[in-house]
């Protein structure tokens, strides 16, 4: 390499790298930095206050609570879009007049904003909505999706499955397509039904496109914040915060930006931990199958 | 450092993860050249209106736009006064989304440095804390106000405000009460509880909430009445550690409102509607009793209805009528830091002073003057019994998370809306829900 190839390597990287640093890299040193004081987020003077908002958000039960309540959105939806983002490639991955038709409709809720959802949502599902409306028409007793609490969890990761599902549809055709048909030929010859073909050709190459799929939606699934902020603000009585939720909540209505950076600290450490588990776990699953 | 922070945490928690957006138009002048309060009041005297010496003055105001007071409603005043004032401009920005306050979004614009000249409906306490507001003159403007003494913070004025907001109001649907029965309206508890019978026996719901908000403010409206009448000044002596959520009185008093749940009296689903659905509700007959503050008066007033609607204050244990609201709460302050702070106040007093400004205000709001000499405007009939029950009403004191004696801790309302919904959910342990209140108090007190 000439050294003004260097040069002008280096000043067209630069940009994405002033950006990195600006938006993603200070931004986390920063939080770090602050969890270690007792800062309001206004006032002019804050003083160190070493390891106290870890110890306090160890012991907090409304912050226990959160992080039960997201790893079960993140663990259901994760599971279930993976599953019928699989069984829907599979079928609009083959030829007919409608596919395309099809696909557009499956994607079709992705170019939604999650807010804007929120509130279609929300005017169907509460309990005066057009849903329970139906119901009471069809003489069936109306459904508290929002109020009660079990339910309202429930209602949340639905929408998060209903929403995420396009999206991983698209990776998985990807993934499909990529697949060389020779290797069906094969083992049709040798027999092999449907069921054994996905068993044993599709779903082991689909490795790659499944490693992905699950690191985004476990990654998207754990900041899960928008949906909860519009359908439920958390409630009833706090059972649908989730960490995200928490994190903005104490810092911006409690005023205890500091304790809230701890906590997103905390986030920040048992995503990056579950997700580097997960993908070198799926990435040695890749390597073992193709 | 607390400015890069700021950027930081903004970008990842409010628009990255709200996705509402970073929209900081505010590019004001908010730097350097602090005003005092002296030094205003000395300018306001010298420059007085010597419109010769004001030149391109631009004023950044953070304007709170709703359904009632809207952009219009604004710029038509902006544009009078800017009229009336040769040189200075108003630049009206927003927050990007209607949270209930502008608190977060103005927390943001005050970590960059971007912090408005004139802000409206901002929670006082929390920016006099972060010595961003400027003290506001006691001049013969502000004595014209009834009780201006009331917003006051360690002696000082913060916030130009003549406005009386009643909140601890029942609504109350004629025609379902004369269906059950019911003659007067209850005073009491006792009586409460004997109304909401009468109605259940028709077959009627009696009491109607939501969830979110609605919920806590339900339950704060309900109950607190009973125990401020007799301490004004509760919020402060729990600041001393003199009162406790745990007190006999405030689990007497959630104890009776977990009572009315237990009955029966609330409708059902309550905690799968919000505030905009529980409105509809009411306003179709679907419930004879709907607490909330005075600002219900304004749908009233345009929805189509074929019943009347009635106001009586929130009950109380004894049967003593005390409301609670907002007496000079919000309104209107200037930045501390502003570079021009003698035409900043001036927008300040003109956007709640100036006779139009201010009846299009209380109007819009279905709000109530605080002046010397009150400004009428065109009432409906329920906003004129709201009106008769404030003459025979003291000055109020707030709930919830306004002030009584002192503004709470910060986020108290999370906690009341818990432990409402706690008691919507069917909890009975009603005293574990109001230790939840001081374990709160206790942990964000810092």
């Amino acid at each position: 390499m000439v050294k003004n190839d260097r040069w002008s390597y280096a000043l067209m990287f630069s940009p994405g790298i002033v950006i990195y640093f600006c938006f993603l890299l200070i931004p986390i040193f920063l939080l770090v930095y602050y969890s270690f004081y007792d800062w309001d987020g206004l006032s002019p003077s804050y003083s160190f206050a070493g390891l106290s908002n870890y110890v306090e958000a160890f012991h907090d039960k409304a912050f226990a609570r959160a992080l039960q309540v997201t790893l079960f959105i993140t663990v259901v939806a994760t599971l279930a879009v993976n599953i019928l983002g699989i069984a829907f490639a599979v079928f609009l991955n083959q030829k007919g007049r409608m596919t395309n038709f099809y696909r557009s409709v499956f994607f079709f809720p992705l170019l939604l904003s999650t807010v804007s959802v929120g509130f279609i949502w929300k005017s169907i599902l509460s309990y005066n909505g057009l849903f329970n409306n139906l119901l009471e028409q069809l003489g069936v007793e109306r459904i508290e999706f929002f109020g009660n609490p079990d339910l309202a969890v429930w209602t949340i990761t639905f929408l998060a499955i209903w929403q995420s599902t396009g999206f991983i549809i698209v990776i998985y055709l990807a993934g499909l397509q990529s697949i060389p048909g020779s290797l069906y030929e094969a083992v049709k010859m040798d027999g092999a039904n449907r069921w054994q073909q996905f068993r044993h050709i599709t779903f082991p190459m689909l490795a790659p496109a499944f490693t992905m799929s699950i690191i985004f939606m476990f990654t998207g699934s754990m900041r899960e914040y928008d949906r909860v902020a519009i359908l439920t603000s958390g409630g009833p009585a706090g059972a649908t915060e989730t960490i995200a939720y928490q994190v903005v909540k104490v810092g911006f209505s409690a005023n205890r930006l500091s304790y809230s950076a701890s906590l997103a600290v905390y986030m920040l450490i048992i995503v990056s931990l579950l997700s580097v588990s997960l993908t070198v776990y799926l990435r040695r699953r890749e390597e073992r199958l193709l | 450092m607390r400015k890069w922070f700021a950027l930081g945490m903004g970008m990842m928690m409010v628009t990255g993860l709200a996705a509402c957006g970073g929209n900081s138009n505010g590019n004001g002048g908010s730097s350097g050249n602090e005003s005092t309060p002296a030094q205003t009041a000395n300018s306001s005297e010298s420059k007085g209106t010597d419109k010769e010496t004001v030149k391109d003055i631009e004023i950044v105001f953070q304007s709170w736009v709703t359904p009632n007071l809207t952009v219009e409603y604004y710029d038509q005043l902006i544009q009078k006064f800017e009229s009336a004032n040769p040189g200075i401009t108003i630049k009206r920005i927003q927050p990007p989304a209607n949270e209930g306050s502008p608190d977060s979004y103005l927390k943001t614009l005050l970590a960059s440095g971007d912090f408005p000249d004139v802000v409206q409906n901002a929670t006082i306490q929390m920016f006099v804390d972060a010595d961003a507001l400027l003290e506001i003159p006691i001049d013969e403007d502000i004595k014209n106000i009834n009780n201006y003494e009331a917003e006051m913070i360690d002696g000082k004025l913060y916030n130009i405000s003549a406005i009386r907001q009643p909140q601890s109001l029942v609504f109350y649907n004629k025609k379902l009460f004369a269906e059950a029965g019911i003659a007067s309206t209850p005073k009491s508890w006792a009586e409460l509880e004997a109304a909401a019978e009468k109605l259940k026996a028709k077959n009627i719901t009696p009491l109607l909430t939501a969830g979110d908000w609605t919920a806590g403010f339900t339950f704060s409206v309900m109950t607190s009445p009973s125990v401020y009448k007799d301490n004004k000044s509760w919020y402060a002596d729990r600041f001393d550690n003199k009162v406790k959520f745990t007190d006999e009185n405030w689990k007497e008093a959630a104890g009776y409102y977990a009572n009315l749940v237990e009955k029966g009296y609330f409708n059902k689903g309550a905690l799968s509607i919000d505030y905009t659905a529980v409105e509809q509700e009411f306003l179709k007959g679907k419930g004879a009793m709907y607490p909330m503050g005075s600002w219900f008066s304004a749908a009233e007033a345009v929805a189509e209805k074929d019943f009347e609607v009635g106001v009586f204050a929130t009950p109380t244990k004894d049967g003593t009528q005390y409301l609670l609201g907002g007496e000079n709460a919000g309104g209107y302050a200037v930045a501390k830091n502003t570079k021009h702070a003698e035409e900043a106040l001036k927008f300040a007093k003109f956007m709640m002073l100036d006779p139009e400004a201010h009846k299009g205000f209380l109007q819009a709001d279905a709000l109530f003057s605080n002046l010397k000499e009150p400004l009428k405007w065109e009432m409906s009939p329920l906003q004129t019994e709201i009106y008769e029950l404030l003459l025979n009403n003291p000055p109020m004191v707030g709930h919830m998370n306004n002030k009584v004696g002192r503004v709470p801790v910060a986020g108290i309302q999370d906690q009341y809306n818990k432990v409402a919904q706690n008691i919507l959910l069917g909890d009975v342990d009603v005293e574990k829900g109001m230790q939840s209140l001081d374990e709160y108090w206790d942990k964000n007190n810092k």
